[in-house]
This record gives structure tokens, sequence and C-alpha cells, in this order.
């Protein structure tokens, strides 16, 4: 780690070569994920990295730095390289770092042991093989993930946080004879093994192997404009994609958004209110304080249709004009922070599951989504679903092969036609300018009136 | 001591020390990795930023059993220990013991870093160009980024397999604005120096490309002929290349099961690996197994000849490994990897777009696609992807259109392709380096409205 002393130097370097802002991240992380595929013997990867980003900030300019090494001439050298541009600065650092730092720290259960972990993954791959009697794989793999970062910076900043995150997968493969299809779950915690008490994991695997099954034979899925309904918990990745991307501060600046200059106007449905939360305690997506050292908070980014606000950062809040708001994030201390989701989420509505699907005399029920993206300036988003229904006067008639789901941002949100009381989240990965992050996403039930399905039946 | 041999020390110590715990077979894969990127930002605000990262994977046996993992600190000795031994208590019994390289040191290490002055100047001039063309709304990234990579394996006795790799790549996105609606494009090139990059056709073809996909609406559902710009056929092939991988034809996971020595494309397609191209980004002598990287052919006159192979997979067939094996991330296990993959037809079935399109009559020009990483499915062929373009109409690019999916089978458009364009397109850094041309192919599905 980078000492005090040290910390300080290179900060004050920054500010006396032209930056109006510096900060440092420092970032150790361990690492392991053990995979049992059937009865076979276990692998495991694992490992520990640590490192160093220091950016520095003069108006809407920035240089950014990462090193895997703490050597001070090397870090000097490469800062010089850097700044050469930047002739003019100030004569000293304006405020003094905290000596101590500020310490957050997730709860939960520490210093598991691999043998149970093994064991618990033996028990998932019995209880999806006994479950269902087509499955030819059965793969779990548990993750346990630790990352502590440090924050220092010119404003005073001295801030620790230790974001220890646990996650169970479970993927389950069905054949029969040339038909095959997957099935996949995977729930996650920012804790440690207790996930495993939280939740059922011998039936949350049954569950997985039972719907890979159930898919084996599912019919060809109709295309065109249909009713959509799409079930609670990940589903909320339809808001994510929709509108979440084109909410950070990367995308609204300059006009690089379909949502661009409008806060405080209806961009939704009346019962569409969509919320990002990175202090929900347990949640797979929550910080203790962003990676500019800020602590996170909720945002709220629709309330019942009008747009209040988008995600900030420090850098892309300079180009906006707006504080940051708590979400700047990073992959890794090889990447320069931008603002991005935590866990966001729809808000619960008044209306039943049920009527949603009596509602529809002919559309999809969607269990499962798999994974999207969106392109925020003409905010075309698509989505891949994974366990799809047809629905037929009312009643879920059959399984149908994945489609895919798109639309524009501004049309599907205003096309919330239902909002249910069931409300769930969802734990996944969200891949963007500053690499990959983990992310929540929730919702309950939704019926949106009508979208584009890219089915495989003309 | 220079930093190579710094490191080497460092490697032999902790070797020793790992021998004196009672490892085994130790193997060692280092990358180190030297990257400046800059880019230009609206209000011309310059975003610079350099990385100089090393890290290291360990692997070796304990008491019998295989035990691995990666750090970027090796000289934390105690901590590596814990970590592997920890890890034999995961593996079964140790494979590949005792991994004996054919020592091979490349200390020519030949790539060429540009000033950034001059790269300023450069992207600068191409964001100026770009933001002052008519109809364009916005120039969301334009980017300049030299990246370098020194690749080491060392066995125990420290014979070492040296490698470099690195490229030189231009990447721009914009926004098109025209009457309330958007649209956007990007491209992306490479070369080994600032000096043999084009980037001033990059910029007109993106500024085009974005001009020409303003407007628009769905189509109407049905089949219709396609030609599959370059972009976006280099896109899905980079999509569907696991299907050549050994491991998933071995695994039944392939929809090439069974299809070797077979016709899968049209005649006169071809299809290689070249490790030295020019215009590619991945330039390696060797594999991450220290198998020399040849250039080689997959699809030669439209017939699938050559399987891709590393050490495990070449073993389970009984061939040569192919010098395919390499790891995504140092992070992971070897897997299935390629250098750079070319798709070509025969010279006397290409032609420019504009012919392509003349020939064509009535169809559509697929220029962009999205979600591909999730929408298109390497085990079965199968694509279904949000779609835009423009209608052909009497052999002329005419009405844009947008907001569709396409659908289909990849092997049934390579065994359907007519004829393929003159220009190759190239995939963007993150996917694996594949070029392709425009690819006048059969018919897919739309769905619109």
């Amino acid at each position: 780690m980078i000492s005090y002393e040290l910390a300080e130097k290179i900060l004050n370097y920054a500010v006396t070569h032209g930056g109006d802002y510096a900060e440092i991240f420092e970032e150790e992380k361990t690492y392991s994920k053990i995979t049992l595929t059937n009865q076979e013997s276990p692998t495991i990867l694992t490992g520990q990295e640590e490192g160093t980003g220091i950016r520095i900030l003069r108006g809407t300019q920035s240089r950014y730095i990462a090193v895997s090494h703490t050597d001070e001439a090397e870090i000097f050298k490469m800062m010089k390289t850097a700044l050469k541009d930047w002739a003019d600065g100030k004569e000293h650092m304006e405020r003094s770092v905290l000596k101590q730092p500020e310490i957050f720290q997730t709860q939960g259960a520490k210093n598991t042991v691999t043998a149970e972990k093994i064991r618990l993954l033996r028990e998932c791959v019995q209880s999806g093989k006994h479950a269902a009697s087509h499955i030819v794989r059965m793969q779990t793999s548990c993750v346990e993930d630790c990352q502590t970062v440090r924050l220092i910076n010119t404003e005073g900043c001295n801030t620790q946080d230790e974001r220890r995150k646990m996650r169970l997968y479970i993927k389950a493969t069905a054949r029969d004879g040339k038909e095959s299809a997957e099935s996949y779950t995977g729930p996650g915690i920012m804790g440690g093994m207790e996930l495993f008490g939280q939740i059922d994991f011998r039936k949350t695997a049954e569950k997985t192997a039972r719907s890979a099954q159930a898919l084996l034979h599912a019919k060809p899925c109709p295309t065109g404009r249909m009713p959509v309904i799409i079930a609670n918990g990940f589903g909320g990745l339809l808001f994510h994609e929709a509108c979440g991307h084109s909410l950070e501060a990367s995308s609204m600046a300059d006009k690089g958004s379909e949502f661009s200059g409008k806060i405080g106007t209806q961009i939704a449905s009346e019962k569409v209110t969509l919320v990002d939360d990175g202090t929900v305690p347990g949640g797979w997506g929550s910080l203790h304080i962003d990676d500019e050292g800020i602590p996170t908070r909720r945002n709220v980014l629709i309330e019942k249709g009008i747009l209040k606000g988008c995600l900030v950062d420090r850098l892309d809040g300079r180009r906006l004009g707006m504080p940051p708001t708590g979400s700047a994030r990073r992959e890794n201390y090889r990447y320069a922070p931008v603002a991005r989701m935590t866990n966001t989420f729809l808000l619960p509505g008044e209306d039943a599951a049920d009527e949603m699907i009596h509602s529809v005399t002919r559309g999809l029920y969607v269990k499962n989504i798999h994974a999207g993206s969106v392109n925020p300036v003409t905010g075309e988003f698509n989505f891949y679903t994974n366990e799809t229904f047809l629905i037929e006067n009312g009643r879920i008639v059959c399984p149908v092969h994945n489609a895919t789901l798109i639309g524009t941002g501004r049309e599907i949100l205003r096309k919330v036609e239902m909002v249910g009381t069931d409300p769930a989240m969802g734990q996944g990965f969200c891949y963007a300018g500053s690499g990959a992050v983990y992310i929540g996403a929730g919702q309950p039930t939704v019926k949106i009136a009508e979208m584009t399905v890219g089915g495989d039946e003309v | 001591m220079t930093e190579a041999e710094k490191r080497l020390e460092q490697i032999r110590s902790l070797t020793e020390t790992l021998k004196r715990e009672g490892f085994q077979d130790i193997c060692y894969y280092m990358i180190r990795t030297q990257r400046v990127q800059i880019s230009v930002f609206p209000g011309a605000s310059i975003r610079q930023e350099e990385m100089n990262d090393t890290m290291y994977s360990i692997e070796a046996s304990y008491k019998g059993k295989k035990s691995r993992m990666y750090t970027n600190h090796p000289e934390e000795t105690k901590r590596v220990i814990q970590v592997l031994k920890e890890s034999a208590e995961v593996y079964g019994q140790a494979e590949n013991a005792g991994l004996i390289y054919d020592e091979c040191t490349t200390e020519d290490i030949s790539f060429f870093w540009n000033e950034p002055e001059e790269i300023i100047r450069t992207v600068r001039k191409a964001w100026e160009k770009t933001k002052d063309a008519s109809l364009i709304l916005l120039v969301q990234k334009c980017c300049y980024e030299q990246n370098f990579r020194e690749i080491w394996m060392i066995d125990e006795q420290m014979h070492r397999v040296c490698d470099t790799d690195g490229y030189h790549c231009f990447n721009i996105r914009i926004a098109a604005g025209k009457d309330g609606t958007r649209s956007s494009a990007s491209d992306c090139i490479y070369g080994k120096n600032l000096q043999m990059m084009e980037i001033e056709h990059c910029v007109d073809r993106v500024i085009c490309e974005a001009q020409n996909s303003l407007g628009g609406e769905k189509l109407v559902s049905g089949r219709y002929s396609v030609i599959l710009g370059g972009n976006v056929a280099a896109e899905l092939l980079e999509a569907f290349l696991p299907a050549f991988y050994a491991e998933n034809l071995q695994r039944d996971d392939s929809p090439l099961k069974g299809k070797w020595k077979k016709q899968i494309a049209s005649s006169g397609i071809w299809m290689k690996e070249i490790p030295e191209f020019d215009k590619g980004r991945i330039h390696r002598t060797v594999d991450d197994e220290g198998i020399p990287v040849t250039e080689k052919t997959l699809i030669q006159n439209g017939i699938f000849v050559q399987k891709l192979y590393n050490r495990e997979t070449a073993q389970k067939d009984g061939v040569p490994s192919t010098g395919n094996g390499f790891r995504p991330s140092v992070q992971s296990d070897v897997e299935t990897g390629i250098t750079n993959v070319v798709l070509g037809m025969k010279e006397e079935q290409t032609s420019s777009r504009s012919g392509l399109e003349m020939e064509m009559k009535e169809g559509i020009l697929v220029t962009r696609v999205d979600g591909v990483f999730a929408g298109a499915d390497s085990t079965t062929g199968k694509f279904s992807l949000i779609a835009g373009g423009r209608v052909v109409r009497n052999g002329r690019e005419a009405e844009t259109f947008r907001e569709v999916t396409i659908s289909g089978d990849f092997f049934e458009c390579l065994g359907s392709i007519k004829k393929t364009g003159d220009e190759l397109y190239t995939t963007e850094p993150g996917a694996m380096s594949v070029l392709a041309p425009d690819l006048w192919t059969g018919k897919l599905t739309v769905s619109g409205k």
C-alpha cells in the first residue's frame, strides 16, 4: 500500500503541476471461484491483485495513471509525462489529507472453508440431477470476492471500503436427442457464507434443472409486435437497459442521451418510479462509498413518470454542471471511474400478476432475462430472454424459444401498462466503459403494452 | 540490472522457496501490459490514460495435486504459498506434470511508440473534421490507443519462452441528427504505428455511415435478401468462431460437429488465421502454451479444413496442437483462441458495396447490429439481433430502416454467400481480431411492424 507520506506527495505534485483535483485509488483484491461440473473433480480460479490508480483533473480534462506496483520513481516519471502540458499549478495543496482513514466494512461471515463450499456445490449438483431426468450437465460455482479500496484525494478525503461478495451460480443443461436447453440462476449478496442460509440452495438447483427440462421441446417464438409480461426479479434489467444507461452522466452530457435536457419532464407512464440505490443492505450492487470516495445513496431517477435526476461522477459532473451522486464505479484500478448503476429497481405498483396474464390475448411471458445492451444516443435497446412462454387468451400455454426484445427507452417507458405488487431483485454484471461491475436489477411483474419481438417464427 | 533481469531473479527466488515448501513442476505465465490511450471528448477536452501492469499466473503440483493462482505481487511469497496450498485442496491429480519449454527468448522488442503530442494533434484533427461535418451532433468518442504486451512462459528450470504483441488502434463513435431523429455509427482501424493508419479514410467512412443512417422506420416483418455490412459480418464471425474450436466439437457443442472436410460455406469462400496480418490486432509468434503460431486455412473453397487445437484438445484427438492455446486473461486457464482471422472470397467473386447492391437489386443492407454477446449462440449457429441499415431498391440504397430484429443461422448465411465486398472491416478492441468484407448472402427473417 502507498504510505500516507507518499500519497500526500503525489497529490501535492498533481496540484502544483496544473491539476485542480487529484485522487489516489488503491485496491487490494482476493478472489476465488470454485466450480463443480456434475460429480467431476472441482476446479478453482483464485488469486490476488493490488494496484493503484491516480487521476488528476483540470476542468474537464483528465489524466489517469494505473500501476500494479508502488515504485515511487516510476510513479513520478509517469506523472511528469502525463502533466507536462499543464505548466501552471497552485503553490501547494489547499487541504491536507485526513491521517486516519474512515473505514467501512461488509457485515457477514468470514473465513469460509473450501471443503464446505465444495460440499454445498455437490448438494446442488445432486439436487438438480434428481429433480429432472434429462439433465446431462449441472454446473455450479461458488464465487467469493473481497475488494478493499482506499480513496485519498485533494479535498481531504481518506476513506477505506471493504466490499465482500458471495455468489452461487447454477447452470443446468437438459438434452433429449438432438434438442438441448439451458437454464441458469445466480443469487448473490454483499456478504459471506450466510448466502447459503438466506436461500434454499437445493430448491434453487431443483428449480433450475426443471426449468431447463421444461424448455427442451419449446416451440418457435412468434415474431412481431405484441404485449410482453416480464416476471419480477432480474427482469428489471429491462429498465437498466431501456433507461438506466441513458441516465448515466457520460451519456447525459453534451446531448449524448435521448433523455438529455429532459429532467423535470414526463418521460414514462405514471406507473414508473425508478430508483438506483447503492446502500441496499446486503445488495449485490451495494457499496459503502463509491470509487471516488463519496458515500453511496438512494437516487430517484424517475418518479411517477417524471425524470428526476441522473447518475453523476466528478468529471462528467463538471461537463453537466451537476454534483456527484455517489455513483462513480470501476472494475479495478486499471480503469478511471465513471457514473454507473448499483442496485436499480422499479418500485411496486398495485396490479396483480395474474390479472396481467388474463389481460393478454396473444403475447409473451418472460420469466428470465439473459442479457441486454443499449445505444444511449438513439435509445435503441435489446435484451435476450431465457425462459419464455406464449400467452394465448389469458393463459400461459407453452414454452417458446428464446427471443430478442427490442425498442427504444422513450417508447417502452410510456408503454408500461401494469406494475405488480411482487418486487424482487436479481444479480448480475454490467459491462461498460469502466469495466465489469456487479449490479442488482429488480422489479415487480410488469406488463408492457407492446414490444417488438424477434422470434424465429415468421 | 535491467527490469527483465530483476523479474527473472524474483521468479528464480520464488521457485527456490516453493521447492523448499514441497511444490514441484512449477511454471509461470507472465504478461506485462503497457497502454497509452488518448481520447478527445466534447469540448475538445483530452483524457489521457497510461497503464503499466504486470500479472503472473503460477502453476505447480503439491503433494501430487494441481495448484494454481494468479497474482501481480509474486514477491509476497507467504501469501503465494498459502493460496497455492489452498488451491491444491480443491484440485485432483496434477496433469501436465513437468511442463518443459524450449528456450526461445525474443529480446527484440520492436514496438513503436508514437509521442503523445503527435497523437493528440492527429486525434484532435479527426475530432474537428467529424464535428464540423454536416448533420453530426456529437463525437462521443475519438480515441487512439497504443497497447504493448510482453508475454513470458517460464518452467522450473528457468527455460523461458518470450513473445511480444502490440497494436495501435483508432476508434471513433459519433451521433448524427436531423428533424428530431438520431443515428449513431462507430468504426475502428488497427496498425503498427500512427503513420500507417488510414485515419482520414476511417473518419470519412464513419461520417458517411452516421449521415446515411438518419431517419427511417421499422420494416414490415418478413424474409429479406441481405447484404451484411463488413462490420456486422466481422462481429458475427467473431461470435461464431468457437464453433471451430476442437473442445466444442469434442463436446458436441458446435454446429460444425460432423462437418469437418465438408462444405460449410459457398464455393470460393476462404477463411484464414494470419498472425502477421498488418491490419490485424494480434501479432503473436507463439501461443500461451509456447507453441509456434502459424498461418493456417480454416475454410478453403467453402470446405471446413482445419479445427483449432490447444495441447489438451489435440491430445484427445491424437493430433499436434495448431498453436491456438490462448488464455482469455492471465486469471484464466488456457483455452482456445486465435490471432487474426480474415474472411474472403475468390477475387472474381468480389465487388464494391454499390456493385453488390446493384446485383442484389432488392433487399436490405444491414450496417448495425447490437447485443451479439447475448443474441448469438455459437453452440447452435442461431442469432437474433437488433439491427438497422438501408433498404436496397432497384439496385440502390433507398430509405433507412431501424429497430428491427434479424434472425437466422450464421452457417446457413456462410453457405448462401453469392459475393463479397472488396473492403475489410474489423472488430473493436475487447473482441477477438476478426476482419471481414460485406457479405451478400441469402434471406434472413426480419421482425419489425
